[in-house]
């Protein structure tokens, strides 16, 4: 339980700069994700906190205390590991009781302990169960109660949520966000998949090529991304060019799309001149099909249904030169060419700037 | 044809080469032997201490050299195991480069490195750390030098692969949790890689038990092993039922050996699930 403070970290690899003048600070007991793609950095930070590498520049701080030269067996940061890193010739047991037998703390108190954190994450009767033993989501508890165990000052999470199927991602999910509240422990999440951060922190960071892209709630980085990057990365599906029009009427301003026009809200659009070449961006499931025609509703027709589930997610062409994708909430079967008229919600429309 | 058959078939050619060219003339011999003169020769090596101490000698001359080759290779290994430098090429080449040569070579090799006259003893002549030459060669020391060099090789390979089955994670996790590289290395590596330090010691120590070439070369004509005891039975004393029971002796204390290293540790080696991570 402690505050984490990194400041202007760089990890090069030869010449190659996987972290790029990284500040972060992260509050006691706050919950952050690093979100961000393959070998955007994000776990050389993780190793670097864990002390598992060393930043070629830049200091790290953990409760005010500068890391330094300090070895990862001496900082009292938790880490757990995407692939558990469960010692396999050691018992649940055994493995949780490893950090705490190090500490030579009396054996009565590592066995209570250990039964403590066993029933916190409902673990408790599975101690002499060895690892190979165990199903997957067991496997993943016994690694967060081992680097729980210890109550590490940090709190390192590599993709917690990965490897698990959708009912035990959720089960997971509630289950990790409880016991880092109840426990009041600094964590740091690392992760590639943006519904994680966005349902396990209290601040996501987007991350690409070492460097921080945005910083802000899991509720702004999903619904608000700072650039067409994030949006796409953040899951938005709808893409489309224009041109910036002239000055706000009634808190909305007109974008023309393939000499159609779109209106956004004037705040979406702030900053941006007229004139200006932009990309409006919207998620598939935020525009709606209609039957009538009216504002922000375009004309276009069916090109390919896929029916997942809830939704079912359309292709239609000819609305603009892009193609866009909504998403209608029933099925909907495939009949190419069927004309479809889209609404486009103008307080659902991020707005970017394009670079000449 | 099903599977079954397949492979049956598949494996039948290295099956029929080993009976007829093993199997049968070992067991011819094990009979010729109990034939001509009952089971004396049996009795004779286990009640002459002349053949009791080539037992002996080839016991610990393998037992040291496995034992050495564990504590040299194991490093190495390890190190091969977690490098991502090129150098790790380069390792396994170096490594394997021995083999290119043969024991013969690699003898003479250490006959000129540790003659009376050979360069050691020059050198330590030269800066004066010894006034006479040392007696190097023809003795156990160099049987012992020159089979480390034989086995080495083996060792580090088969530590190799058990090392590189382990999750270098499962080592950061217990660095995270409070344990200095020395207290990872025994709670985690080292009970980790058990099953390969055992499958290679006990391969490595078969190999010691049974080897000719480095005995006879670099421990000269005083120096006995089982294997030169054969060889010197048959082309010597042509005692051919003194030479079939030695082989037989000698076969037979290493599959004990071997027995008593399996049982002693398939405990643990199941628990360990064969030496795979969970």
């Amino acid at each position: 339980m402690a505050t984490l403070a990194l400041k202007n970290i760089t990890k090069r690899f030869g010449d190659f700069t996987a972290v790029k003048d990284f500040n972060l600070t992260v509050e006691d007991g706050e919950m952050i994700a690093l979100l961000g793609g393959s070998g955007c950095g994000k776990t050389t930070t993780l190793r670097m906190i864990a002390g598992f590498t060393e930043p070629t520049e830049g200091s790290i701080f953990v409760a005010g205390k500068e890391m330094g030269k300090i070895p990862p067996y001496k900082r009292n940061v938790g880490i757990f590991f995407q692939n558990y890193a469960l010692f396999p010739h050691m018992t649940v047991f055994e493995n949780v009781a490893f950090g705490l037998k190090l500490q030579k703390l009396p054996k009565a108190e590592i066995e209570q302990r250990v039964s403590e954190i066993l029933n916190l994450v409902k673990l408790y009767g599975l101690e002499k169960r060895y690892p190979r033993e165990l199903s997957g989501g067991q496997q993943q508890r016994v690694a967060l109660a081992r680097a729980l165990v210890t109550r590490p000052s940090i709190l390192l999470l590599d993709e917690p949520l990965s490897n698990l199927d959708a009912k035990l991602r959720v089960e997971m999910q509630v289950e990790i966000k409880r016991i880092q509240k109840e426990l009041a422990i600094t964590t740091i999440i690392v992760t590639h998949d943006h519904e994680e951060a966005v349902s396990l922190a209290d601040r996501v960071i987007v991350m690409n090529a070492g460097q921080i892209l945005q910083v802000g709630s899991p509720y702004e980085i999903f619904d608000k991304p700072n650039s067409e990057f994030i949006a796409d990365f953040m899951g938005f599906s709808t893409f489309v060019k224009g041109t910036m029009g002239g000055e706000a009427r009634d808190g909305k301003r007109p974008v023309t799309c393939s000499g159609k026009t779109i209106l956004v809200s004037a705040e979406a659009a702030e900053g941006i001149e007229p004139g200006s070449s932009v990309t409006l961006a919207t998620r598939s499931e935020h525009m709606e099909l209609v039957k009538e025609a009216g504002e922000n509703v375009v004309e276009g027709t069916m090109q390919a249904a896929t029916y997942k589930g809830h939704t079912t997610r359309l292709e239609v062409a000819g609305c603009f030169d892009e193609v866009i994708y909504p998403a209608a909430d029933e099925y909907i079967e495939l009949e190419a060419g069927k004309p479809l008229l889209v609404h486009l919600p103008v307080d659902r429309l991020c707005v970017y700037k394009n670079n000449a | 044809m099903d599977r079954k058959r397949q492979a049956f078939l598949l494996a039948l050619p290295a099956s029929l080469a080993l009976l007829v060219f093993f199997i049968i003339p070992m067991v011819y011999i094990l009979f010729k032997t109990i034939a001509e003169n009952g089971f004396s020769d049996f009795v004779d090596f286990f009640t002459d201490p002349f053949y009791l101490d080539i037992l002996w000698t080839t016991v610990r001359v393998s037992l040291i050299s496995t034992a050495v080759s564990l504590v040299l290779g194991y490093p190495t290994a390890y190190f091969m195991a977690r490098t991502k430098s090129r150098m790790k090429k380069v390792m396994i080449i170096i490594i394997l480069f021995p083999f290119l040569v043969s024991a013969v070579v690699r003898s003479y090799g250490w006959m000129v490195l540790l003659g009376t006259k050979g360069i050691v003893n020059q050198f330590l002549l030269g800066i004066g750390l010894i006034s006479e030459p040392l007696k190097m060669l023809n003795t156990e020391f160099a049987v012992i030098i020159g089979m480390i060099h034989l086995l080495i090789p083996y060792m580090v390979l088969g530590l190799l692969g058990v090392l590189q089955s382990i999750d270098p994670n499962v080592e950061y996790a217990a660095y995270s949790l409070g344990a200095n590289p020395l207290q990872t290395f025994a709670k985690v590596v080292f009970p980790l890689s058990t099953p390969g330090i055992i499958s290679s010691c006990v391969l490595v120590f078969t190999m010691s038990m049974t080897s000719y070439v480095t005995p006879k070369l670099l421990g000269g004509s005083k120096f006995r092993m089982m294997a030169t005891m054969v060889v010197q039975e048959i082309n010597v004393s042509f005692d051919w039922g003194a030479a079939a029971a030695i082989s037989y002796i000698l076969l037979a204390v290493i599959l004990v050996i071997q027995l008593i290293v399996t049982l002693s540790t398939s405990k643990y080696m199941k628990r360990m699930g064969g030496g795979k991570n969970a």
